[in-house]
């Protein structure tokens, strides 16, 4: 059971994000205007603030007629810095790249680019942007993932000093890397960005809230783990058993041979098909050299089994093997290949903990958004 | 010889690396503009904190490259915590202002060593903004608002250039120019509209810099303001006319009744009595005078510099205009003015000159009783000298008549710096010495007067006063003065023995007199530059400036206010207060969207093309042949033949340039504009 306050802390919270979503809507492409823009005098301008009034209160105690003017001029620099702090953060405009995929141990990053703002093309905007996740991920669920798992959203601020390219007028774009940490496996939409500007004189902090409209495939942590191999032929039986620790061993390639009917098709060397119309296939020296099926018992802790299935799945593709995975509900042909390695990692990464026997059908492109669904309903 | 180069290199690459990171010279700026406010607050800050802050500066500049670490955090912690031990030890004699000032300056030079984190800079630079502010207690002349104003501008600029990354310094620094120019309108605008309070509450005065006069007179204080130049007052009259003669140019300050055998003091029985007075409900004769229409009155204002002190300084009998006067002024029953609160700032008073009334007494008895006391301490010789006068003489004038005749005719002299007299000084000034100032003439007069027994009693003030323009008198410290008033048919008259000495003292002023006699204020060697022509022109609009100063913005308060807004808007009522609250609201809006709204005027061209714009512009105005719709090859095949060859080949230059800037895919143009821009220098220069 949450406490109390920190159901209402996420109750308003998600409030706020609701309003934001009918106020600044996702897109891949910012350019911000009046409505996407927040300011508030910083606590450097709240204390100008106040000394401008410590000031006034002391020329009028002194009857001092110079110190009311300073306090005067205190008084309207911040007046117009308020305006040039919002004129300058008016001309940004961001843009972001389908971020990569990456494992749930490591960092990822999405790309944002600096571009030209449509309203006003000449110019840029100036000083350091300090960009901080404000959810890390959009949907509910993961914030009861990370409240379960002790995991809070990423507070930390990352700083990046804008490119000044008004004069020298080059047009080459500035990309901001913003690091991005899921400590979960599976397929997020990404959350809000927060990105703040102080610039000309950090009197006022001039924030914006953006959702980019990104997806992410988080992956699962790689753990080396037993897994069973079973060859294809040889159907579902698991009858040759074999810990497989050592994974570069010998499948050095050997020879190429007439293809012949029922080979399969990932033995076929696809280059002299393309060359000359000769269907040839390769043969490799080891026993393994047969495409096999990867799988685990579905005995084995999920968490564990996926990260083991992980790891075989990163090692067999750098050893150049073809395989394909078994587990659960999940039915992965065997292949190889990089294309192959990232969707069994996909189909890995979006396999839900909790629908051992409710998704047999579910294929591997199509998991994404039907698990996710599943998982909002489960969890409710 | 190679190790020296080798190290000046290193030192040069030092330089260039702590010049490259913005933050570094942001703190260098921080440390310059704190070093200036420093030098701007040498008279309330104590020495050692003076040297603590320039300490402080050295180390943290030095600390900006990697050579030099700075001190630690411990290290500065234990210096707070002797710094608070040595300011709780002298606060107690500097005074409650003084050590404020002296406390913010310690933690602004503290922390200054300390600025690592962004909060460290924020801190420094709010309380370096408040020092400012304190600064403008002390000195409020133009020069001191213009200096403060840099010292503003400096400390935005670096404050600008740490929050702006990447951008160029000058950029920064031009923003922060931009910025102030900007901002003054609206500031001049809320100081114009926004109404003068009086003071809320009452505030610590700074010791040290009570100036002026003293409410007690040993003969040898006025002397000592006689070598300060310094502006004490200025008057301004309606015209010309009502600008009273050199000779009656008497500024009353305060009467001194007591005298203990050595100084003249105010009378603490004078003060009991006036407090009992007042106490009573009893009005004093001024405010009597106040109230009579019959008598012919000239309107003056004053605009006194800060004394600290509450007394002001009136031709008399003056009565105090109080519906216009920010600060209340008493009028007190020896005809004297008392502001409520000290002078603190330049501050503008308005009186009512009353030339032809009288200085009488309300309190004849009890003036007369104090006004007859006799010191008996020492000084036999003038006592007896008294004495013997009564006995001469029937009426009191004829007395006074006596002494003055005495002043004139036994080769008195007047001089700035007579000898010492610690001992019976009345009996050796006027039998032995026979040389001195004002006030040893007015003692000795006074406390002859007294034991010849005729009430007399010591006026302080100023006597005097040069003319600024025709309607306007500046009266400076060394104008300060001391007389006698003596009690004579019931009305108090002006007597000053000096002008039996030195008559040139009160019609053509101290310096003049001085002159006279040979002697000189002991003044800087300053004094003989201001004969020269040109200095003396200079010194003239620099008195006026400063007049200017003092009368429309410092002396700018309440009445001011509310007379400027009179003569726009007729008598004031509500409605249009609220209409012109209404309309500065307005025009600070109209302010903004004139500086911010995108005007159609703006310009939003590439810098090559403005160059290459103001090139042609240029030919145009050369050949007299209009660009219009041309192409920029034709129009250049159009008007090379009617160029010189220097001009034709710069423009040329200029059109490919441009061309290719424009047109080519892009290459690296921050040179290219450079070259342009030298381009058109060279054909600006053919073209002439």
């Amino acid at each position: 059971m949450p406490r109390m306050p920190a159901s209402v802390l996420n109750y308003l919270q998600r409030r706020l994000l609701r309003w934001l979503d009918r106020r600044v809507p996702a897109s891949h492409e910012h350019h911000l205007n009046l409505n996407s823009i927040f300011i508030l005098p910083s606590g450097f301008g709240w204390s100008f603030i106040i000394l401008s009034l410590c000031l006034f209160l002391l020329g009028t105690n002194y009857q001092n007629n110079l110190m009311l003017l300073l306090s005067y001029l205190c008084l309207s620099i911040m007046l117009l810095t308020l305006f040039y702090t919002h004129q300058n953060f008016a001309r940004l405009a961001l843009k972001a790249a389908p971020p990569r995929s990456f494992h749930c141990n490591l960092q990822g990053e999405l790309q944002i680019q600096v571009i030209p703002h449509a309203a006003r093309p000449t110019k840029t905007c100036n000083g350091v942007l300090a960009i901080k996740w404000l959810n890390t991920v959009r949907s509910m669920e993961t914030a009861v993932h990370a409240s379960n798992e002790d995991t809070s959203v990423d507070q930390q601020t990352y700083s990046f000093s804008l490119n000044d390219n008004e004069v020298a007028e080059t047009k080459q774009t500035q990309t901001l890397s913003v690091p991005l940490q899921i400590p979960v496996r599976g397929r997020f939409a990404l959350g809000r960005l927060t990105i703040a500007c102080d610039f000309p004189l950090g009197l006022y902090k001039c924030w914006t809230h953006l959702d980019f409209n990104q997806q992410v495939t988080v992956y699962a942590k790689p753990q080396e783990g037993p897994v069973t191999i079973d060859k294809v032929a040889s159907s579902n039986e698991s009858d040759s058993v074999s810990q497989v620790n050592d994974l570069t061993s010998n499948e050095d390639f050997y020879a190429l041979n007439d293809y012949e009917i029922g080979q399969p098709l990932n033995r076929v060397s696809w280059k002299h098909v393309a060359r000359n119309g000769n269907w040839v296939s390769k043969s490799f020296t080891s026993f393994q050299s047969d495409s096999v099926v990867i799988s685990i018992p579905s005995s084995t802790d999920i968490e564990t089994a996926i990260s083991a299935l992980t790891y075989a799945t990163i090692s067999w593709t750098a050893a150049e093997r073809v395989f394909g995975i078994q587990y659960k509900g999940l039915n992965i042909a065997p292949d190889h290949g990089e294309m192959h390695m990232h969707e069994c990692l996909s189909a890995l990464a979006c396999l839900n903990s909790h629908s051992s026997q409710a998704s047999p059908a579910s294929n591997k492109t199509a998991s994404i958004f039907s698990i996710k669904s599943e998982s909002t309903r489960s969890m409710k | 010889m190679n190790a020296i180069s080798l190290s000046r290199f290193s030192r040069l690459t030092v330089f260039k690396r702590v010049f490259s990171q913005p933050k570094s010279v942001a703190v260098l700026m921080l440390c310059i503009a704190f070093s200036f406010i420093l030098f701007t607050l040498t008279t309330p800050l104590m020495t050692w904190v003076l040297m603590l802050g320039g300490c402080a500066v050295i180390v943290r500049t030095a600390g900006l490259s990697a050579l030099n670490s700075l001190p630690t955090s411990r290290t500065v912690n234990l210096l707070a915590i002797l710094a608070v031990f040595a300011l709780s030890w002298f606060g107690f004699s500097v005074g409650l202002l003084d050590s404020m000032i002296n406390l913010l300056t310690v933690a602004c030079a503290l922390k200054i060593m300390l600025v690592e984190k962004k909060r460290d800079f924020h801190l420094v630079i709010c309380t370096c903004l408040f020092l400012i502010g304190c600064g403008f207690i002390s000195s409020l002349s133009v020069f001191a608002w213009i200096g403060y104003t840099g010292i503003l501008a400096l400390l935005l600029s670096a404050t600008a250039i740490y929050h702006g990354a990447g951008i160029p310094k000058t950029k920064s620094i031009k923003f922060v120019t931009v910025l102030i120019v900007q901002a003054f309108p609206i500031a001049l605008l809320l100081f114009l509209l926004l109404p003068q309070l009086p003071p809320l509450w009452q505030m610590p005065m700074s010791k040290s810099t009570e100036t002026g006069l003293s409410d007690t007179v040993t003969p040898g204080d006025i002397a000592s303001l006689a070598s300060s130049s310094e502006l004490a007052f200025s008057a301004t009259f309606k015209s010309e006319e009502e600008v009273p003669d050199a000779s009656s140019r008497y500024w009353r300050a305060m009467t001194l009744e007591h005298f203990d055998g050595k100084t003249w003091s105010i009378s603490d029985k004078r003060k009991q009595a006036e407090q009992q007075l007042a106490y009573m409900g009893k009005s004093s004769p001024l405010s009597v005078l106040a109230e009579e229409d019959s008598l012919e009155v000239i309107n003056y204002e004053l605009i006194v510099e800060p004394t600290q002190q509450t007394w002001l300084f009136a031709l008399a009998p003056s009565t105090p205009n109080n519906i216009k006067n920010s600060i209340f002024v008493r009028s007190l029953f020896d005809f004297t003015l008392q502001a409520n609160n000290p002078i603190s700032s330049k501050k503008a008073f308005y009186l009512r000159y009353y030339s032809t009334a009288q200085i009488t007494s309300a309190i004849e008895n009890f003036e007369a009783q104090l006004n007859l006391q006799v010191s008996m301490n020492g000084n036999p010789r003038a006592r007896a000298w008294g004495q013997t006068l009564t006995k001469q003489y029937s009426s009191a004038q004829h007395i006074v008549n006596a002494i003055m005749r005495e002043f004139n005719q036994r080769g008195f002299q007047y001089t700035l710096s007579p000898n010492a007299m610690p001992t019976d000084p009345i009996d050796r000034f006027l039998f032995e010495e026979r040389s001195g100032f004002c006030a040893h003439y007015a003692g000795a007069m006074v406390y002859v007067l007294r034991a010849a027994g005729v009430p007399a009693r010591m006026v302080t003030g100023y006597q005097g006063g040069s003319a600024l323009n025709d309607n306007v008198l500046q009266v400076r410290q060394y104008d300060a003065h001391a007389w006698v008033e003596a009690f004579i048919d019931g009305v108090w008259t002006r007597h000053d023995p000096t002008s039996m000495v030195a008559p040139s003292r009160l019609t053509l002023g101290l310096e003049h007199a001085l002159e006279e006699l040979g002697e000189s204020r002991q003044t800087s060697i300053l004094g003989d530059l201001s004969n020269a022509a040109i200095f003396a022109t200079l010194h003239s609009w620099f008195q006026q400036l400063d007049y200017s100063w003092s009368k429309w913005v410092l002396g700018f308060d309440n009445t001011a206010q509310t007379n400027m807004l009179e003569e726009l808007l007729g008598s004031l009522t509500p409605q249009k207060m609220r209409v012109v609250f209404l309309s500065a609201i307005g025009l600070i809006g109209l302010i903004l969207t004139l500086y911010f709204l995108p005007g159609a005027s703006r310009n939003t061209l590439s810098p090559t093309h403005n160059i290459l714009l103001n090139a042609i512009k240029h030919v145009e105005v050369k050949t007299g042949k209009e660009r219009g719709v041309k192409t920029l090859s034709a129009y250049l095949a159009e008007v090379t033949p009617l160029l010189n060859e220097d001009a034709e080949k710069a423009l040329t230059l200029l059109c490919n340039q441009f061309e290719h800037e424009k047109y080519a895919p892009k290459t690296h143009d921050a040179k290219v504009y450079s070259t342009m821009k030298h381009q058109l220098k060279i054909l600006k220069n053919a073209l002439k």
